[in-house]
C-alpha cells in the first residue's frame, strides 16, 4: 500500500494543502519532502497518527507515550494545540488520508479516512460527540455505522484496524529518527520484544489461548447437565490416545520387521557367497596340486645346483682375491724391474763401447800424450775405464737391486698387467651371478613351499567356511523365527486397532447423535493443547527472528567496526552487541548517539519486515547529525528497503542535494515545503527540492 | 483482516503444521480462530465471539468429514 493523498486543513502551519503522491514503481519508491525546521515535517508525521487513529494514535506520537487511550482531555488539548492558530473558528481541522493498494497488493482495497475536529467561536474544542467525526471509505464506499448503539468513533476505529492495521503497528512505519533512538532508551528490550510479539502475531496466539479457555469453560457450563456425554468424551479421548499409541507401536514393529528382513536377506547373500567360495576351492585343489608338486621339485633341484655353483665360484674367488690384493705390488714391481732393465741396458751399452770411447780419448799415436810410457798410458786408460763405469753407480732411485720377475720381459709385462685386471673382473662377475642364482632359486623354492602349505591347509579353510555356513544358517533360522513372531504381533496389533477404531467410531457416532457441543468441546480442547505447545515453540522463534532482522539492518547502517556484529536481546538485560571476531561484547547504550539511532532505525525496519505488511514507511529526519560517512550508507539502506513507498522528511542540511545523488535512481517524487512568514502558513511545492 | 504474520512465515508455518498434526486439527482452524480473536480484540468488540468460535469449529468438523 502507499500513501496516495494527504489533505491537511487547519493543521499546525498547514492551512489547506494536499500532498498528492504518485503510485510508486518497483524501482522508484522514495519520496523526498524537504522542509526547514519548523516548516511542517513533524506536523506531517503526526497527522498520520491522529488522522488514522484519533485518540488511539496519540499515545504513539512523540511526547505522548505516557497517555492512555482513555485520556480524552489530554487528547482534546493536544488536538487544540495542533490546530492552526489562525484558523477560522467555524472551519474544522481536517486530516484526510488515502491509502491505495499498490500494484503488488492484489487483495487490498483503497482505504480513506477523513477525520474532522470541530471548535467553537473562541477556537475551543467543542464538547462531547460534537468535537470529532470520522468518515471511513473502503474501495470508495462510505462505511455507514451499522450498530447505532455503538460509539461511531469506536466503530470507525475497529474498521480502520480491520482494513489497515492497529495503531500500535504505526510506530514501525511512521517514525522520526530521534523517536527511533528513544525507542531503545525508553522501552527497553522487553518493550521491543513485546512490539514484535504483537507484530509477529504471537500475541494473538496468546489471546486466542485465553479466549479458548474461556470458551471451553462457558460451553462446559452450558452442557453441564449432560454429564454422560462428557464422560463419553473422556473415554473417546482415552481411546484416541490408545489408538495413537497402537499406531505408533505398529509403525515401530513394521520398521523392526523391515530391518529383520533386510538382515536376513544380507545373511542369505553372505551364505550364497560362501557356497560359491567353497565350490571354487574344491576345483583349485585338484587342478593345482600336480603343478605345485612339480614346481617344488624343480625349485629344490635348482637350489642345490645354485649352491654348488656358488661354492665353486667362491673357491676361485680365493685366487681372484689374492690377485686383487697382489696386483698393485706386481704392477709396481714390474715397473721397477722395467726401470732396472733399462738402466742395465744403458750401462751395458756404455761398457761395451768403452774401448771405442777410450780409443777416441787416447788415440795412438797421441800427439798430446805421445811421450807417456806404455805403463802409464795403460794406467790412465784403466782410470778412464773405471770412471766410465762409475757413471752408472749407484743404480737410479727406486731401482730394485735384482730381478724377481726377471722372466717377464718387454711387452710381456703389459700383457701380464691386462690379464691381471681381466682375471679380477671375471671372478667378481662370476661370484655375483652365482649368488643371484642361489637367491632366485631359494625364492622360487619358498614360493613353491608356500603353495604346498596352502595346498595342505585347504581342507582347514574348507572346514572354516563350513563352520561359518552353519553359523549363518542358524542365524537365518533365528531371523525367520523373529520375523514370524513379529508378523504375528503386527497382525494382533492391527486386529486390536481395528477393534479400537470400531469402538471410537461407535462413541463418535453416539456423541454426534447427542449433540454438536461435544464435538466442539473435543476440538476446542485439542486447540487449547495445540496453543499451549505453539506458545512454547513460537517464543524463541520470535526472539531469534527479531535479533536476526535487527542485526541485519544494524550492520547495514552502522559503522564498519560493527560489520562482524550481531544484536542480542536477553530478557532482563539491555540490548548487547556481540562480535564474531573475538572482540568482547558491548552494551548498545554505551555507543554514540548515531549508533543508537542506527539501532532504532534498524529496529523499526525489522518490525516493518516482521509485520509482513506493505505499508508506506514515513521517516522524519532519519540521519540527524550523522557524519558524511554514515549519511549515504543510511540513506541507501532506507531507499533499498523492500516496501512500496518510503517517504523521507528532511531539512536542507540533512539529505542535501549532493546526498540525493546517491539515491536518485530510487526517487519517485520530491516536494519542498516552505513556511511563509507573512501569511503564517506552509506552502507545498511539488517537484521541487532544496538547491545546492 | 489478514492472518498474523507467524502463519505466513515459513519456519513458524512448519511448527504450526507439526503441532496441528499432533492434535489432529488443521492450521486453517487455528488461523481462523486467530483472525476472529484479532478482529474482536479490544473493549466492546467481544460480543458474539463464542458464536463466531462455534462457527469456525463447526466448519472444521465439516472439513474433516469431507476429507
Amino acid at each position: 500500500m502507499y500513501l496516495s493523498k494527504l489533505h491537511l486543513q487547519n493543521w499546525r502551519s498547514y492551512a489547506d494543502v494536499t500532498f498528492a503522491f504518485n503510485e510508486p514503481t518497483e524501482k522508484r519508491s522514495v519520496v523526498l519532502i524537504g522542509a526547514m525546521n519548523g516548516h511542517g515535517k513533524t506536523s506531517f508525521l503526526i497527522s498520520l497518527y491522529l488522522g488514522l487513529f484519533g485518540k488511539f494514535g496519540l499515545r504513539h506520537c512523540e511526547g505522548f507515550g505516557l497517555l492512555a487511550d482513555e485520556d480524552y482531555k489530554s487528547y482534546r488539548d493536544a488536538v487544540s494545540k495542533f490546530r492552526r492558530n489562525s484558523a477560522v473558528s467555524d472551519e474544522p481541522t481536517v486530516i484526510d488520508i488515502t491509502l491505495t493498494p499498490s500494484w503488488r497488493d492484489t487483495d487490498e482495497e483503497e482505504v480513506r479516512v477523513v477525520r474532522r475536529w470541530f471548535f467553537s467561536g473562541r477556537n475551543e474544542p467543542k464538547q462531547g460527540d460534537a468535537f470529532e467525526e470520522v468518515d471511513l471509505y473502503v474501495g470508495g464506499r462510505l462505511q455507514k455505522p451499522g450498530n447505532l448503539e455503538k460509539d461511531p468513533l469506536l466503530l470507525a476505529q475497529e474498521r480502520v484496524e480491520r482494513y489497515l492495521f492497529p495503531p500500535h503497528v504505526a510506530p514501525a512505519f511512521f517514525f522520526d529518527g530521534e523517536q527511533a533512538q528513544k525507542l531503545i532508551e525508553t522501552s527497553g528490550e522487553e518493550g521491543l520484544k513485546k512490539a514484535v510479539r504483537v507484530m509477529f502475531g504471537t500475541k494473538v496466539v496468546e489471546d486466542l489461548a485465553e479466549t479458548m479457555r474461556q470458551y471451553l469453560a462457558r460451553i462446559r457450563q452450558n452442557t453441564g447437565g449432560k454429564r454422560k456425554t462428557s464422560e463419553q468424551q473422556i473415554v473417546l479421548e482415552a481411546k484416541l490416545r490408545e489408538r495413537q499409541t497402537l499406531n505408533d507401536q505398529i509403525a515401530k514393529k513394521q520398521s523392526d520387521l523391515q530391518k529383520l528382513e533386510h538382515d536376513k536377506d544380507a545373511k542369505e547373500q553372505a551364505r550364497g557367497t560362501l557356497h560359491e567360495n567353497l565350490a571354487r576351492m574344491g576345483g583349485s585343489v585338484n587342478a593345482n596340486a600336480v603343478q605345485i608338486q612339480s614346481k617344488h621339485l624343480l625349485a629344490e633341484k635348482e637350489e642345490a645346483d645354485a649352491e654348488r655353483s656358488l661354492s665353486e665360484t667362491v673357491k676361485n674367488l680365493g685366487l681372484s682375491l689374492a690377485m686383487f690384493r697382489l696386483a698393485p705390488a706386481i704392477r709396481n714391481r714390474l715397473k721397477a724391474e722395467e726401470q732396472l732393465e733399462g738402466w742395465e741396458s744403458l750401462k751395458r751399452g756404455t761398457i761395451d763401447n768403452r774401448d771405442k770411447v777410450l780409443a777416441t780419448a787416447m788415440p795412438e799415436p797421441d800427439p798430446l800424450l805421445g811421450n807417456l810410457s806404455a805403463d802409464i798410458r795403460e794406467k790412465v786408460r784403466n782410470r778412464f775405464g773405471e770412471a766410465l763405469e762409475r757413471i752408472y753407480n749407484p743404480p737410479p732411485f727406486n731401482c730394485p737391486e735384482n730381478y724377481l720377475l726377471g722372466h717377464v720381459k718387454g711387452d710381456g709385462k703389459t700383457r701380464v698387467l691386462a690379464q691381471l685386471a681381466q682375471a679380477q673382473s671375471i671372478e667378481s662377475s662370476r661370484t655375483k651371478t652365482a649368488a643371484k642364482r642361489l637367491r632366485d632359486a631359494r625364492e622360487a623354492l619358498e614360493e613353491t613351499k608356500r603353495d604346498m602349505e596352502r595346498l595342505e591347509n585347504l581342507p582347514k579353510a574348507t572346514r572354516e567356511i563350513k563352520e561359518q555356513l552353519e553359523q549363518l544358517n542358524s542365524l537365518i533360522q533365528e531371523g525367520i523365527r523373529h520375523i514370524g513372531a513379529l508378523e504375528n504381533e503386527i497382525k494382533v496389533a492391527k486386529a486390536s486397532l481395528k477393534e479400537l477404531s470400531k469402538q471410537i467410531g461407535e462413541i463418535q457416532e453416539e456423541l454426534a447423535r447427542l449433540g454438536p457441543e461435544q464435538q466442539r468441546i473435543a476440538i476446542a480442547e485439542r486447540v487449547c493443547r495445540a496453543l499451549v505447545d505453539l506458545q512454547e515453540k513460537l517464543t524463541p522463534t520470535t526472539t531469534t527472528r527479531l535479533e536476526t532482522q535487527v542485526s541485519k539492518h544494524f550492520v547495514n547502517i552502522a559503522d564498519r567496526r560493527f560489520r562482524n556484529s550481531s544484536i542480542h536481546l536477553t530478557t532482563g538485560e539491555p540490548p548487547q552487541i556481540q562480535f564474531s571476531d573475538g572482540r568482547p561484547p558491548m552494551l548498545l547504550e554505551v555507543n554514540s548517539g548515531f549508533e543508537r539511532r542506527a539501532f532504532g532505525i534498524a529496529f523499526t525496519l525489522a518490525l516493518a519486515e516482521i509485520t509482513r505488511r506493505r505499508l508506506p514507511l514515513v521517516i522524519d529526519t532519519p540521519l540527524g547529525n550523522a557524519d558524511s560517512e554514515y549519511r549515504p550508507r543510511t540513506l541507501k539502506a532506507l531507499a533499498e528497503f523492500d516496501l512500496d513507498q518510503i517517504i523521507i522528511l528532511t531539512h536542507d542540511k540533512e539529505v542535501t542535494p549532493d546526498l540525493v545523488e546517491h539515491i536518485k535512481g530510487q526517487i519517485s517524487q520530491k516536494f519542498l515545503v516552505e513556511y511563509q512568514d507573512a501569511e503564517q502558513l506552509s506552502i507545498v511545492h511539488p517537484d521541487r527540492y532544496f538547491t545546492a | 483482516m489478514k492472518a498474523p504474520p507467524c502463519f505466513e512465515d515459513n519456519e513458524t508455518k512448519r511448527i504450526i503444521r507439526a503441532i496441528c498434526d499432533e492434535q489432529r486439527i488443521d492450521p486453517e482452524l487455528l488461523k481462523d480462530l486467530c483472525e476472529i480473536v484479532n478482529e474482536r480484540s479490544g473493549s466492546g468488540k467481544r460480543f458474539g465471539l463464542p458464536e463466531d468460535i462455534e462457527g469456525i469449529l463447526d466448519r472444521f468438523v465439516t472439513r474433516s468429514k469431507e476429507a
